[in-house]
């Protein structure tokens, strides 16, 4: 096989394992969400169960058609190769979620301009190697568009952080 | 209010003051998000919805819809330009017009396309201002059961006719039906599925869940993807040049008016079927092009009508799309579905009374089409080769300030933290889905209509009784239902030997 062949198979591999992962998720956030629904009054549990019956058949469907179709793919070698940073793809979509959850965590602690500038600061210099100059300067217009356009334009107060609202005398946060 | 009354209240509104800046601002971001690869019509209307609160109803919809009627005017600059195309159904210009470029006739063709844009979506808008007087007449015959039934049938039409699998894309509706069920339960006041969560008890909010699929997970895209957004930067036009050529492709486009008003009817009559979508539309509107002509040996090497085809059918869709949200509240594609969410987050609701009470808005509507893509065509027209550079920005200067705006408008809606959570995971989610070809159009249509399925559903049997199914339209709408997906998965069973791709289609 040349070496466009493999690295073709690998992608299918790869793509593959991410399905078999993301298949199986959603079949158990389904099974736990029914049986869920099984405790509920018959009103408000019908819907649900209308839904999740065919929803549970053709998960099944499709993981049989998977596993029918998997010959020759190592599923288990695959996500282990991705799972030990063996995928440079996954660890950038990884690390670009990370950091978006950590964009969450700054501006619960220190406000919201305050992470937007880090946000940035962080992504544009530390993940992607911009200059210090680009990336101030980005960062910095990036903070005062979301300002004027949300503060100033359309009046809606942007959360202030932890931090401020403690000095600022509230408790409830 | 009376159809005369309507439009002219509705063309009044669209010029006012309070209306057209934000039509103006609309149109123009969605011709930048357009020219930009990677970011599509569905980008543009998940960051508009963001701004909609604060909005009046009028300017929300010129704003909106502004930004969607655009797009395909901006993606097919790229896709002439670059070689690259703006937005998915922008492809079927690839065909004629890079090689066009190639001769030197760039302009010629971005002339061609954008008035082409203009008079397709003009179309579009007219045949959606005809259909109003019958689309009155027809929904009064929709109750409850009709439309419970309806949903069902949109909801197969969008799962099978797209371009992903169609078992995925029906695992994808089925879930976007039960994430709609989380939060209480208006009848018995029971909390389903919320985990205890006070925050989930209003169910989770559309515009997170918008911004989540369609935003932030192009976002990882690019990150992801990395480098320049457009690969190959020819060098800038002669801007006099261009001008003269762009000229010249416009009085082309009007002058091949035959050509331009069959490829919108095409395009029109493929929005009217939920599912769709421009892509097929603008690749039938090539066909039918090149079938039509008398030089169709130069079809592929750079002819003029290859472009204006696809460009005429691709905006002409939008007329009829609109249709059936409108009428039924039943969305055929997921940018329809971001409109419908941005008519429900302006307090406005779809059917009888948008037909008759709030006709004057759908009128905004059409007249928000047919200005947009001419302030698309001008603002094209003098602007090119600025536009064009929009392509150059780098992925890592891009991405972190639009995930910071994408993070603020999904805070603004409810002014919580935790929609910037629910926006993070169905980013994840909609990245992921997007990998493994599992329709993202179903999964919102699914989630937008799950009220309605279960609201129509409790009143069905309330009124009805169990055998609602068995009246004439909820029974004929039923039959068709079942026979097209009982033909579909027959012809899959048909290919059965073919293997499946992970990530590819099978059908």
């Amino acid at each position: 096989m040349d070496e466009d062949g493999k690295t073709i198979r690998e992608r299918y591999g790869n793509r593959f394992a991410l399905e078999v992962c993301f298949l199986a998720f959603v079949g158990l956030i389904v099974v736990l969400a029914f049986f869920e629904a099984l405790t509920y009054a018959l009103v408000s549990a019908r819907t649900p169960l209308v839904i999740m019956v065919p929803l549970l058949i053709l998960i099944v469907i499709h993981a049989v058609r998977l596993y029918r179709n998997s010959g020759g793919l190592r599923t288990r070698e695959h996500i282990v190769h991705a799972v030990t940073g063996g995928s440079p793809h996954l660890k950038k979509v990884v690390g670009i979620s990370g950091w978006m959850l950590g964009l969450v965590a700054i501006i619960t602690v220190l406000g919201h301009y305050a992470g937007v500038f880090l946000f940035c600061t962080i992504l544009m210099r530390a993940l992607a190697g911009e200059s210090w100059k680009m990336t101030l300067l980005v960062a910095a217009a990036a903070t005062l568009f979301i300002f004027g356009v949300f503060e100033y334009v359309f009046n809606i107060d942007l959360y202030r952080g932890v931090v401020i609202r403690y000095f600022l005398g509230y408790r409830d946060f | 209010m009376t159809l005369i009354e309507g439009m002219t209240s509705g063309f009044f509104q669209s010029i006012s003051l309070s209306v057209f800046p934000y039509l103006f601002v609309g149109s123009l971001f969605g011709l930048i998000i357009g020219v930009i690869p990677g970011l599509s019509g569905h980008f543009a209307m998940a960051m508009a919805v963001t701004f909609l609160y604060t909005m009046e109803p009028g300017a929300g919809i010129a704003f909106l819809l502004g930004a969607h009627a655009t797009v395909a005017q901006g993606g097919g600059l790229t896709a002439i330009l670059f070689s690259t195309p703006g937005t998915g159904q922008n492809a079927a210009t690839l065909l004629d017009g890079p090689p066009m470029r190639d001769k030197g006739q760039a302009g010629l063709a971005v002339g061609a396309a954008m008035a082409s844009c203009f008079l397709g979506a003009t179309f579009g808008a007219v045949v959606l201002a005809l259909l109003i007087p019958v689309l009155r007449e027809v929904v009064l015959f929709f109750g409850p059961p009709e439309v419970f039934v309806l949903a069902f049938l949109a909801l197969t039409f969008v799962a099978v006719l797209g371009k992903e699998d169609m078992t995925r894309s029906l695992i994808a509706a089925l879930l976007g039906l039960l994430l709609a069920m989380i939060g209480v339960d208006n009848v018995t006041n029971t909390e389903r599925f919320t985990l205890g969560s006070e925050r989930l008890a209003d169910g989770l909010s559309l515009v997170p869940v918008i911004l989540g699929l369609f935003a932030v997970a192009e976002m990882i895209d690019l990150w992801a993807r990395g480098g320049s957004l457009a690969k190959d930067m020819p060098t800038a036009l002669s801007a006099k040049e261009t001008q003269k050529q762009i000229f010249k492709g416009i009085g082309t486009a009007f002058r091949h008016w035959w050509l331009v008003m069959r490829c919108s009817a095409i395009g029109t009559a493929m929005g009217l079927i939920p599912g769709l979508g421009s892509a097929p539309a603008a690749f039938v509107a090539y066909g039918h092009a090149k079938q039509t002509s008398k030089d169709k040996a130069n079809f592929g090497k750079g002819s003029i009508e290859g472009v204006m085809g696809p460009e005429a059918a691709n905006d002409a869709v939008e007329g009829g799309a609109l249709a059936s949200t409108l009428a039924f509240g039943i969305p055929g594609s997921s940018s329809m579905a971001i409109l419908l969410s941005g008519l429900f987050i302006l307090g406005l609701e779809t059917g009888p009374r948008m037909l008759n009470a709030n006709v004057d808005l759908v009128f905004i509507m059409i007249f928000t089409i047919i200005i947009g893509n001419l302030i698309g065509t001008i603002v094209g027209m003098f602007l090119v080769n600025p536009l064009s550079r929009a392509t150059s920005i780098r992925a890592s200067v891009m991405v972190p300030v639009l995930m910071a705006i994408i993070a603020t408008g999904a805070y603004a809606g409810d002014r919580a933290i935790f929609d910037i959570g629910v926006a993070i995971v169905f980013g994840i989610v909609g990245y992921v889905m997007k990998v493994l070809n599992y329709s993202r159009a179903a999964l919102l249509i699914g989630f937008v209509l799950g009220f309605a399925v279960e609201k129509n559903l409790y009143l069905a049997l309330l009124l009805d009784g169990p055998y609602f199914l068995f009246q004439p339209i909820p029974l004929g709408l039923a039959v068709i239902t079942v026979l097209f997906l009982g033909w579909n998965v027959w012809s899959i069973y048909r290919d059965r030997r073919r293997r499946i791709i992970p990530g590819e289609p099978v059908s």
